[in-house]
């Protein structure tokens, strides 16, 4: 690189940056902002690329940590009073049910109701009959049953307004950009430089503090900065189901294990999860053992889940830091890990990781807290208080959303192009704007992130087309730009339903390949 | 097997797809008594292009341009593929004689030199196939040519972007123009290809909508529109919205389901009708024995009707997974009428590729029945399950017609295949011979 070269970078100057826009980076990110320090966000993907887009969006009532780890279960019961306040917009109130069934852990049911009791966490014992009533689908099999107050979340919405909140207070946001290497001066770091994933574009950050909240990748990140942290990860896999089958959230009464949670998720259910050790956090997949795993397992529970169509499988990674301990990893998973990286040499950087989405916002408070400290300002949190201000562009990520949008629409011009998701032009058109005006990247996956698109029965088989030519008629697109994003997208669904296409969903993804090989010939542009 | 059938035919045919329609014809053609069940929809999805062959999976990047060439190749490349089993004879008759059958039904196809021909496609990407229906052969033209040309769009008309292909082509094809119009006198929201087609069947409209697109040309050699013109009175549509433009027209295929595919089928439905096949539309079939001279006793249902058949044979052109005709649980594939064997990979882990578009294709797209060159099916030890049964189209083993583009190829040419075959075992010479029916 050449003296010209730095000249011409584009500067960028803030007392914040954060590593990481998952649901703890953007937290943290409007946390600060509220305290009015200027934070800039920097994210190699895109939102909620990491386990923040794949996760259960089970808000835990904290009674699945109860007997395992009081402490997270304590949390988990304060955090998700706190985020039904303030963020009613993205959470759908399901309750909970915990249930056993026959062969379950008898003392384990016995100490249940116990442990619950001692962090004031609900746990009502219902009779069989009842659990029943509530969830027609339940196992004839069950032995014991109680209601909890779970919920359900959506991540997407959550980071979204996060980010939408931050940006209008005047924080930054880059998408699709990689930290290269930092730039350290009498053991600070004093800059970043970052290259943007797409457009191969170099800037630079001046920064006074640098949050890594890189998730599973934070050791990599840390790296950059000299700093070890020793980490394991730990993968999980998830299945959609085409329809949804419960009403609530339906947990397994047992130590945490493989596929012993059904979370609703507007019209769908989301089953899982497993705990696989790995070595490497980068491009997980579900495998087509796990898939079979987790529903032998789940219709235990539920044995419609034997026979049911499943539209989507994934995967995401736990991260997991220091030394595993002897109870496996889940147990060693859930709690949230805040390091100061002075102790290792690095005196502005610290690290936040580990931990829930249901924890996400007290984990931004302690880490926002620490920074404080360093940057020595007094600005109390103001997150437990505030709600999430509900930016419009940010609801059709939200199951539910898009239908109510269209029954109430008022132009007799807005049409659907997706059916099964109710996405209309109109929706298409304030997205496509609303990532335009924050300069992000523009494609068809970044839509489905910030809506429900292809996340249908027909998983966008047949609107990636609509949406497509819709774009090119709106003028989003030109040239040959749509054939790259069509692929990509289609590809970024396919990998999801890879390992569940087995009875009529095979010919689902045959009549795509007829359209998509055998008519557009697209495998050849 | 006391009962006296409903209904006795030679042979009797499953599926109404392409494979089960063409079968039908050559059976009725060769003087046939022919019953078909069917109950889906599959020619509706058809593009309306008869495709025979353009990409051999076993060198993906080629697209051949001589599909005759191509064929030669696969056949060494890959053995046991239901090409290589069908003589090229037969391949060009099957293609002829349903060429000749659509255009007594008003629906005009045409081979360009036996080659195969370029049309640009609704996401601007070209299609490749073989016989070219009257409406888009203009399309193989102004492409060759790089004629200017304006897509003309339609309002609500969710699946076709006239500025879509205008982006898409420009690159390679200057001169493009694209306009989005008001279909005329419709209310605003969505439309469907059909019901714009079903629209322009009539000549008012079709005045109304050329007034509308006149003001936009200027200077362009041809029209691209999306398929609209026409379902009943389609080759009178084109001719007379090309009359009223004064410059050539063209349809541009588009995702399913398709008007194209839709004039397939309604030909295919009414010529059949007039030679004399016995349609049992939507029945299922219950139960199936074959007696000791080898003919099947069938016996079908709908909600409300049974039926009963005595068949001499039966072409199994059931399809695949879309179709039916294979069905599969978690890890294993069915075919779902006989429980004939399926040829398929080892279990679900290695159905797919990792990737959608890999060039390779996917393992399951090859599973199928495997028959010996006269489409009957075999077991795993090579031997013919029943000597008068036939496995027609998508159904076959060792073919991935999508990457290939031969679905329509495979699909007649089995079809022709199998009725050959069937026509030369004994039980049916003889009662042609008797009744005297034959061509
Ligand atoms: C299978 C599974 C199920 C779960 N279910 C639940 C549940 O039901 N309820 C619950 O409360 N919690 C659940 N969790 C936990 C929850 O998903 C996580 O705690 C939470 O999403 C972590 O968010 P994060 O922002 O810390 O990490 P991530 O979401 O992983 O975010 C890290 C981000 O950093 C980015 N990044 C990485 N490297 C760089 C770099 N060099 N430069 C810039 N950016 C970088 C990544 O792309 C990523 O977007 C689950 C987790 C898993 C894996």
């Amino acid at each position: 690189m050449n003296i010209g070269d730095i000249t011409m970078r584009k500067k960028f100057k803030t007392q914040v940056l954060i590593v990481g826009g998952g649901v703890t980076g953007t937290s943290v990110l409007r946390d600060l902002t509220l305290r009015g320090i200027h934070c800039v966000l920097v994210e190699s993907k895109d939102m909620n690329a990491g386990a923040s887009g794949a996760n259960h969006g089970l808000l835990h009532s904290g009674a699945r940590y109860a007997v395992s780890d009081p402490e997270a279960a304590l949390e988990c019961r304060i955090e998700s009073e706190i985020l039904k306040q303030t963020l009613p917009q993205c959470i759908e109130n399901t309750g909970g049910l915990f249930v056993a069934v026959k062969g379950d852990d008898e003392n384990f049911i016995a100490d249940f109701p116990h442990y619950c009791s001692k962090a004031k966490i609900l746990a009502e014992k219902i009779s069989l009959d009842h659990a029943r009533e509530l969830e027609p689908y339940l196992s004839g099999d069950i032995i014991a049953a109680y209601r909890v107050n779970d919920a359900s979340i959506d991540p997407f919405g959550l980071s979204q307004q996060n980010i939408k909140n931050a940006t209008h207070a005047g924080a930054l946001v880059f998408y699709h950009s990689r930290i290269l290497s930092f730039g350290l001066v009498n053991g600070n770091i004093v800059s970043a430089s970052l290259e943007n994933n797409l457009t191969g574009e170099m800037f630079n950050i001046e920064t006074d503090m640098v949050v890594n909240a890189a998730g599973a990748w934070a050791a990599q990140v840390g790296h950059k900065a000299g700093v070890n942290i020793p980490m394991t990860y730990s993968k999980g896999t998830l299945l959609v189901t085409g329809q949804r089958i419960a009403h609530r959230v339906v947990n397994r009464l047992r130590p945490p294990g493989d596929a012993d949670i059904i979370v609703p998720g507007g019209t769908v259910s989301i089953l899982g999860t497993t705990s696989l050790r790995i070595s490497n956090p980068d491009d997980v997949c579900p495998t087509v053992p796990e898939t079979d795993m987790i529903i032998d397992e789940g219709s235990k529970l539920i044995p419609k889940l034997r026979t049911e169509r499943y539209i989507r499988a994934y995967a995401g990674v736990r991260p997991l830091v220091g030394k595993s301990g002897e109870n496996g990893d889940r147990v060693l998973s859930r709690g949230f890990s805040l390091i100061d990286h002075s102790l290792d040499g690095v005196g502005n950087f610290m690290t936040i990781t580990g931990g829930k989405l249901t924890t996400c916002r007290l984990m931004a408070e302690k880490t926002s807290d620490l920074v404080c400290v360093h940057l020595g300002i007094s600005q109390p949190c103001r997150t437990r208080d505030i709600p999430l201000e509900h930016a419009p562009e940010c609801r059709w990520t939200t199951p539910g959303a898009s239908p109510k949008h269209w029954f109430q629409k008022t132009d007799s011009h807005e049409v659907l192009l997706c059916e099964c998701e109710m996405i209309s032009t109109r929706i298409i058109d304030e997205l496509s704007q609303s990532m335009t005006d924050e300069g992000q990247p523009f494609s068809l996956v970044s839509l489905g992130l910030r809506s429900r698109l292809g996340k249908g029965p027909c998983q966008g088989a047949f609107c990636v087309f609509r949406v497509t030519a819709h774009l090119y008629t709106k003028k989003w697109l030109n040239r040959t730009m749509g054939l790259c994003h069509m692929k990509d997208f289609i590809q970024s669904r396919f990998k999801g339903i890879r390992t569940v296409i087995m009875g009529p969903t095979l010919a689902q993804i045959e009549l795509q390949e007829a359209v998509q090989c055998g008519l557009f010939n697209l495998e050849q542009n | 097997m006391t009962t006296t059938p409903d209904v006795a035919c030679d042979l009797f045919i499953i599926g109404e797809g392409l494979a089960g329609m063409s079968s039908a014809l050559f059976a009725v053609n060769r003087g046939l008594r022919v019953c078909q069940v069917g109950k889906s929809y599959p020619l509706g999805f058809h593009s309306g292009l008869l495709d025979l062959l353009c990409v051999n999976p076993a060198q993906a990047s080629s697209n051949a341009s001589d599909p005759w060439d191509a064929m030669d190749y696969l056949k060494k490349t890959n053995p046991k593929h239901p090409y290589a089993k069908i003589h090229k004879q037969t391949i060009r008759t099957a293609f002829h004689e349903v060429k000749t059958f659509l255009a007594a039904q008003g629906l005009f196809y045409e081979d360009l030199a036996e080659k195969n021909s370029d049309v640009a496609t609704s996401i601007g990407t070209l299609k490749r196939s073989y016989m070219i229906p009257l409406s888009m052969q203009a399309s193989v033209q102004a492409l060759k040519k790089k004629w200017p040309v304006l897509f003309v769009g339609v309002n609500g008309l969710r699946e076709f972007s006239a500025t879509q292909i205008k982006e898409t082509l420009s690159g390679t094809w200057p001169g493009l123009n694209a306009v989005t119009l008001d279909f005329p006198f419709s209310r605003p929201g969505e439309k469907t290809c059909e019901h714009l087609a079903r629209a322009l069947d009539s000549e008012k409209n079709r005045a109304l909508f050329a007034n509308i697109i006149r003001p936009h040309l200027n200077g362009e050699k041809a029209v691209g529109l999306p398929p609209i013109l026409g379902v009943h009175h389609s080759t009178e549509a084109l001719r007379d919205m090309e009359h009223k433009l004064g410059i050539p027209v063209f349809e541009i295929p588009c995702l399913p389901p398709s008007v194209p595919g839709l004039r397939l089928k309604e030909a295919f439905e009414q010529g059949l009708d007039k030679k004399g096949r016995v349609r049992l539309s939507n029945f299922k079939i219950d139960s199936l024995s074959r007696n000791n001279t080898g003919e099947f006793f069938i016996r079908l249902s709908t909600d409300c009707l049974t039926k009963t058949i005595l068949a001499k044979g039966i072409v199994l052109s059931s399809g695949r997974f879309m179709g039916k005709g294979l069905v599969a649980d978690r890890q294993k594939i069915k075919e779902a009428v006989f429980n004939f064997p399926v040829v398929q990979p080892e279990g679900r882990s290695t159905w797919f590729q990792k990737l959608f578009f890999d060039d390779q294709g996917h393992a399951i797209n090859k599973a199928g029945i495997e028959t010996d060159s006269f489409q009957r099916p075999i077991n795993d030890h090579g031997d013919i399950i029943f000597d008068n049964v036939f496995a027609a189209g998508s159904i076959l083993a060792h073919q991935d017609w999508a990457r290939e583009k031969s679905g329509s190829g495979i699909a007649m040419s089995s079809g022709l295949n199998a009725v050959n075959a069937f026509i030369q075992s004994h039980h049916v010479f003889q009662d042609i011979r008797k009744t005297g029916t034959g061509m």
